[in-house]
């Protein structure tokens, strides 16, 4: 990666110090650090940059290395967010440089893979069959529409009959179905392993 | 991590960030509220999962289409959102089908009796039928009256559940005599007639909720001033609704009993208790593993103060030395005397 230029590297007390940074609590501080990390490979996938994870790990170490240095940090997320500003400005600059612009990524064609999609719904009926009565109603319910308005009217309706706010019912939704592509992972991992 | 309040979310910006679409400046400022908000993250990420959904049904404007096409998949990453939306689709479709054919709806057993009933009548005289088709005509119209009244006793019956639920957050103690006065009802309507059996049915699951609510809100504060309360995974009470935990205003420290789904393997847990809004109020790591009659049982303490009046979700996540995962997800809402 082009950014990567210092030599320092990262040390257990560095992380140690870190860690306890974002929490006196272990695991706690574990849980946040993947939240941290999580957002920033979202944070430079949605730049269109490359290696989104490499560039993840950069900031992270970088923040760790500043407190390892003794640096005082108040509030961790924001520091986070400014370290990863003057990562990307350094991606923007380097890839300008090698006229390797970051508007140059081509879209990814979406091709019809009629194998590997089934092997996907086989997996995601199995996993479905898993969650428990309630939850399965609930994320049938939701994705269940018929396009359009209709979609908003009937998770309205959805979100009003389980006494919840709309934003809160997405998110709900949203996390059920996290667990089932996990679990689609981890089904496919088997089989190809 | 901080999570502020997610008061706002403007739906719009969001989709036309993830297009690429927002000012740089517009642009950094939700960049800026990612990492600070925890709960915004999240709804960031989901608006994400509906806007492939929206292009794999074609559901996208022609001009968003465009754009999502030259700009959301440049990455892989999001490339793979689209995959996976295409199969979840196609899961859920397939899942309706296996499901209606798991359990055939009540109409089917009634179409499987008419079309026996038609293949049967062209070998009758005609009389004889008019004649069967006049005791039917007679019999029908009797069931509907009995319908009609035991539909009236249901709704009645719902009725003072319902109320017996409304009371139960003022008065705890009048919970037992109307427990008992709904297993009164619903012993009469059984008697009555085996069509609304279902519904029967559906009342018994609501009863034994309320017996649970009710068995719940006995636990109450001790001496040493903790509520005891016991969840399941996802949304058990009734049909849709969350548990209700009623708290009183003596309670120092609420204890929550999750009760596990099955064995985990997991040796310690994390919980975290967001408010519907999905604020984080409350994360207890080092959580271990009890046996109990309910079975497995993770239990946690939070202060009573915490939980305000309100819903809430506690994710409960097993950890070991290279994974956290989410074991299950519970709802409850918090009631306060």
């Amino acid at each position: 990666m082009n950014a990567v230029r210092e030599k320092w590297q990262l040390t257990r007390e560095g992380l140690d110090k870190f860690l306890v940074a974002l929490s006196p609590e272990r695991d706690e501080a574990a849980r946040i650090y993947e939240a941290l990390r999580g957002k920033l490979i979202s944070y430079f996938d949605w730049r269109n940059c490359g290696m989104p994870e490499d560039h993840a790990d950069e900031v992270l170490n970088r923040v760790i290395r500043k407190i390892d240095q003794g640096e005082p940090i108040a509030d961790p997320s924001v520091y986070v967010f400014g370290i990863a500003r003057m990562v990307l400005l350094e991606i923007s600059r380097a890839a300008h440089k090698e006229r390797a612009a970051l508007s140059e990524l081509r879209p990814v064609p979406v091709e019809a893979d009629d194998e590997m999609t089934q092997l996907r719904i086989d997996s995601l009926r199995e996993c479905l069959s898993t969650l428990s009565d309630k939850d399965r109603k609930l994320i049938t319910l939701y994705y269940e529409n018929e396009g359009g308005a209709s979609k908003i009217l009937q998770r309205k309706q959805l979100a009003r009959s389980l006494g919840l706010e709309l934003n809160a019912l997405r998110i709900r939704a949203c996390r059920l179905r996290e667990r089932l592509e996990q679990c689609m992972k981890r089904r496919l991992t088997r089989q190809y392993s | 991590m901080t999570s502020l309040a997610a008061e706002h979310i403007d739906e719009q910006q969001i989709v036309r960030f993830l297009l690429g679409e927002l000012p740089e400046d517009e642009r950094q400022g939700v960049e800026g509220r990612l990492f600070q908000d925890d709960s915004f993250y999240s709804h960031v990420l989901a608006i994400q999962e509906e806007l492939a959904d929206n292009y794999v049904q074609g559901d996208l404007t022609p001009d968003q289409r465009k754009q999502f096409e030259n700009y959301f998949l440049k990455s892989p990453r999001r490339k793979e959102r689209v995959d996976f939306a295409s199969a979840f689709a196609g899961a859920l479709a397939q899942n309706d089908n296996a499901t209606s054919a798991v359990f055939p709806a009540a109409e089917s057993s009634d179409a499987k009796w008419w079309s026996s009933f038609t293949a049967f009548v062209p070998k009758l005289v005609p009389i004889a039928a008019a004649a069967f088709a006049l005791i039917l005509l007679v019999v029908a119209s009797s069931l509907y009256l009995q319908n009609r009244r035991l539909k009236n006793d249901v709704r009645q019956a719902q009725s003072d559940r319902d109320s017996v639920i409304r009371r139960s957050q003022s008065d705890g103690q009048t919970l037992d005599g109307k427990v008992d006065q709904l297993q009164r009802e619903i012993a009469n309507l059984r008697t009555q007639g085996g069509d609304l059996e279902a519904k029967v049915q559906e009342k018994q699951k609501e009863l034994a909720a309320l017996q649970r609510s009710s068995r719940v809100n006995r636990v109450q504060p001790s001496t040493v001033g903790l509520a005891n309360f016991i969840l399941s995974p996802g949304l058990k009470r009734g049909e849709d609704e969350p548990e209700k935990i009623i708290i009183a205003p003596d309670a120092k420290l609420v204890q929550l009993q999750l009760v596990l789904q099955r064995e985990e393997k997991y040796k310690t847990y994390i919980a975290e208790i967001r408010t519907a809004r999905g604020n984080l109020i409350s994360s207890k790591s080092g959580l271990t593993v009890s046996r109990t009659d309910s079975g497995p049982v993770v239990s946690l303490v939070v202060p009573a103060n915490q939980l305000l009046a309100g819903e809430y979700e506690l994710a409960l996540k097993g950890a070991d030395k290279n994974s956290l995962e989410v074991v299950g997800y519970y709802y409850f809402l918090a009631l306060r005397r």
